[in-house]
């Protein structure tokens, strides 16, 4: 028998020499990971993983997707990544203020909103502890992203849990395939001043290295007043970093390295819709590994976020989270013949998070997952696929427990077993009309607050989070109809959601000596809706497109949580109607685009001494608009404004947002 | 002050007539088909070690048509740019010249109503990678890719004739591209 020690001792020496061995064979660039460009020049049209994980192409996948290429970044004029999806078709933003935004798919947006996964390149960014996305702190440069895809509905069977309204993925250019070196420095109204830079060095296509970075400061909307506390201030800022790296190992494999690291200081709409100060704290480091073997597209990941979110609330009570997430994935998609292609994946995640504002416990869980996807071309024009996922999360306490705490850390250890799957029957009907069939299943976890990461004591009240709380499901019904009309593209989608055991911040109560209040499953909720967008362009200058969405949902929440008694509403909030266009002109050095928005009366929540209360939001129209001019092949000026149509506008249940100017000069080498 | 003349019209008809049937036939090898083609070279697994990609642009013998498609495709080929930044050299000749083809080649580009079983014979034996944009090649076996682009770019593979000529794609592009 090998002793232990030179067991270990060879496979590091086997691991080291394999990779030694396979930097010596470095060789010629050949596309392992997907090379979105050439692919896209290749087919006309985008081209995405998001779907099924297997490259597809943007007209093909069984999903409704919507994908915003770097261009239409470039031209909405925005600063931020919620900027330009308010343009997108069926999404929802709630700007609360000029940094703070919580984003949706399809409804169902509130303060920290916890269905929509957010990644970059695949890896969440998404804050598993409280369940949202702190968009300021994204560490991406808009310079860098080459699309940003947008899934509309469950695709848990993917992604795993929380992918539950929909997916946003933001794909950056590829430093190996992509040369993107850019400045871009931006001054507007509010004291905006925004810079961004990202540069490209390569060796010939073996090895290629990208750093971005960017930095802002703004003053906030003059129309609130900064939470209580030290950190009272109007000011937000920013600032960002990424380093991405990518050697290509051989003819047929590729590992890329990024870092990460981000903070962002901002006002913003708390869980509570109370105005609070956040500082975001943000690192991540990743490795990747992609070979393209006789068994398929193998793909390797392994990534750590942390995330380090600082508040203090409306009230002064500071609490801080520290959210450790790592992610460990194993997948390889194999094309079996010509009419099958098939996804194999495994993926093990570790989250773990502090207790607080009462430090000195940690939460936390372990998820293996098993995941599979097949892709059946049953003729020419039919294509069926199926995917399902498995997750089953281990849950765990450590740490102290208060006296007269209503838990023990045992009550803890428990498993919380779930299931997603996504079915796609697409049918290409005519060379002009494809038809999409689509059932899926997803899950939204409890966040780590909810699950008991979260403890308040006070001599008025005391909440804690709540470790038996089911995990929510929902499970959405879609038909949808694309069309070619002449050089217009018209998509339709009709769908039906029904989302069991909503995950609420209050409900529950457990009653004392010391009594508490807790995170419940509150109820259930059905929706019902439709899109329509228009798309086209003429004259080779002008192109132009238009959307509307009609969504109506019924909550059928507990008595004690119902009409927004209880930081929830999804049946008021969202609103009826959703209407948006946009057009664009391109003349020699200049472009202009603008872009328009209108949705109907909703309410929104605002907080009361004993939870929220709903308040009308009349429907409002406003517009974003951008002019640029190209001084040369390099050199681009621009001016873009956001809310052009009224100095003030209630928009949402919190502060009204303004009218913005920006000014920004980019050159490209 | 000048006459009418039926001659001359008729030689201006007949001049615009030869002048235009050469743009007719560029037709049915369109450019958007031939940035397509030479696109897809970029994926395949074994690309040439050193210098572009060879291709030959090959029409049926006999065939003034194919000879003149076959050099107008060959123009516009020599006109794109290679896939990796890399050249493309490009020549054109007939079928009945390919046994004897000396020069180094990679590629085949079959223009429409070319076809053989000797293409697909020498393809296995060289190693070469045949396209065309003319979807009977593919009932012919005589390409394994056809390529073309109708406003959509439609790409299809066959695998067997292409392993059976030792030509592979990446796993990305299999993925993407239907299959015979």
């Amino acid at each position: 028998m090998i002793p232990h020690s030179t067991q270990h001792g060879s496979a590091r020496r086997l691991a080291l020499f394999s990779f030694f061995s396979l930097i010596a064979f470095a060789g010629a660039v050949q596309a392992q990971t997907v090379n979105y460009g050439a692919l896209e020049q290749l087919f006309g049209e985008p081209v995405t993983t998001s779907a099924t994980g297997q490259p597809q192409r943007a007209t093909e996948v069984p999903a409704a997707m919507e994908i915003v290429p770097a261009t239409e970044i470039r031209r909405s004029g925005a600063v931020d990544v919620p900027g330009v999806l308010k343009r997108v078709p069926g999404v929802d933003v709630m700007q609360w203020t000029t940094n703070n935004s919580d984003v949706s798919v399809r409804g169902y947006d509130q303060a920290f909103s916890s269905r929509l996964l957010v990644l970059v390149d695949g890896r969440q960014v998404y804050a598993d502890h409280y369940g949202y996305t702190p968009w300021e702190a994204v560490p991406v440069e808009l310079a860098a992203v080459r699309q940003i895809e947008v899934v509309k509905g469950p695709n848990t069977a993917l992604f795993g849990f929380n992918a539950t309204s929909g997916v946003i993925n933001i794909i950056t250019y590829n430093p190996l395939y992509d040369d993107v070196n850019n400045i871009s420095v931006t001054g507007g109204t509010q004291g905006t001043i925004r810079g961004s830079a990202t540069a490209t060095i390569k060796d010939s296509g073996r090895w290629a290295l990208r750093l971005s970075g960017g930095a802002g400061l703004d003053n906030d909307f003059s129309t609130f007043t900064p939470a209580n506390g030290p950190l009272a201030s109007r000011q937000n800022s920013h600032a960002e970093i990424n380093l991405n790296g990518i050697v290509q190992l051989n003819a047929h494999t590729q590992f890329s390295l990024e870092a990460t690291h981000s903070q962002a200081i901002t006002n913003r709409v708390d869980v509570s819709y109370s105005l609070s100060r956040d500082t975001h704290l943000t690192s991540s480091l990743k490795g990747q590994l992609n070979a393209d073997t006789g068994f398929g597209l193998i793909q390797a990941v392994a990534y750590t976020n942390w995330i380090a979110q600082d508040t203090v609330n409306s009230l002064g009570v500071p609490f801080d989270f520290d959210d450790q997430s790592t992610v460990i994935q194993l997948q390889d998609v194999l094309r079996i013949n010509a009419d099958h292609v098939v996804r194999a994946a495994f993926e093990f995640r570790h989250n773990e998070v502090g207790t607080t504002p009462i430090a000195g416990a940690r939460i936390f869980y372990d998820t293996p997952s098993i995941s599979g996807m097949w892709n059946w071309t049953i003729s020419p024009s039919v294509a069926w696929t199926n995917a399902v996922r498995f997750d089953s999360l281990q849950l765990g306490r450590s740490g102290i427990v208060l006296p007269g705490f209503p838990f023990r850390n045992s009550d803890w250890d428990r498993t919380i077993s779930e299931w997603g799957f996504n079915s796609g029957l697409v049918w290409k009907a005519s060379d002009n009309d494809t038809l999409r069939l689509l059932v899926s299943r997803g899950i939204e976890l409890p966040n780590l607050a909810h699950l008991g990461g979260f403890i308040l004591q006070t001599p008025f009240f005391n909440t804690t989070g709540n470790p038996n709380l089911q995990a929510s499901a929902v499970m959405n019904y879609e038909a949808d109809w694309d069309r070619q009309i002449g050089d217009a593209v018209l998509r339709t989608a009709v769908f039906y959601q029904k989302t069991t055991a909503i995950l609420g911040l209050t409900g529950g109560f457990i009653p004392g000596p010391p009594a508490y209040t807790t995170p419940a499953n509150i109820g259930d909720s059905d929706a019902v809706g439709g899109e329509v967008s228009l798309t086209g362009q003429f004259d080779d200058h002008w192109h132009w497109g238009a959307s509307y969405r009609f969504e109506t949902i019924k909550d059928k929440f507990i008595p004690a949580v119902q009409n927004g008694l209880a930081f929830t509403d999804f049946e008021h909030v969202t609103p009826k109607h959703q209407l948006k266009g946009n057009l664009g002109w391109t003349m020699d050095a200049w472009e202009a685009d603008v872009a328009a928005y209108y949705q109907s009366t909703s309410f929104g929540l605002t907080p009361t001494m004993t939870g929220t209360m709903l308040i009308p939001v009349r429907d409002y129209l406003n517009a974003d608009a951008r002019i640029g001019y190209r001084i040369n092949d390099n050199l681009t000026l621009s001016l873009s404004g956001q809310n052009l149509l009224e100095a003030h506008q209630v928009q949402t249940s919190g502060p009204a947002i303004q009218r913005r100017f920006f000014i920004n000069l980019s050159t490209s080498f | 002050m000048r006459v009418f003349s039926f001659r001359g019209l008729a030689a201006s008809i007949a001049l615009a007539l030869a002048a235009a049937y050469p743009a007719q036939a560029a037709d049915d090898v369109s450019l958007a088909d031939l940035k397509a083609a030479t696109r897809s070279l970029g994926f395949l697994q074994n690309p040439p070690k050193s210098g572009g990609y060879a291709i030959g642009v090959v029409y049926a013998p006999g065939s003034a048509n194919g000879k003149i498609l076959s050099q107008q495709a060959a123009d516009r080929i020599r006109s794109l740019p290679g896939p990796h930044d890399g050249g493309l050299k490009v020549e054109s000749f007939a079928v009945s010249e390919l046994a004897g083809h000396a020069d180094r080649l990679d590629a085949l580009y079959l223009v429409p109503g070319t076809s053989g079983s000797a293409i697909a014979d020498i393809a296995r034996r060289k190693h070469l990678l045949v396209m065309s944009n003319d979807p009977a090649c593919l009932d012919q076996r005589c390409c394994m890719l056809m390529v073309r682009d109708n406003g959509r770019v439609e790409i299809v593979l066959d695998t067997e004739l292409a392993q059976s000529a030792d030509v592979s794609f990446s796993s990305v592009f299999a993925m993407m591209v239907k299959h015979k």
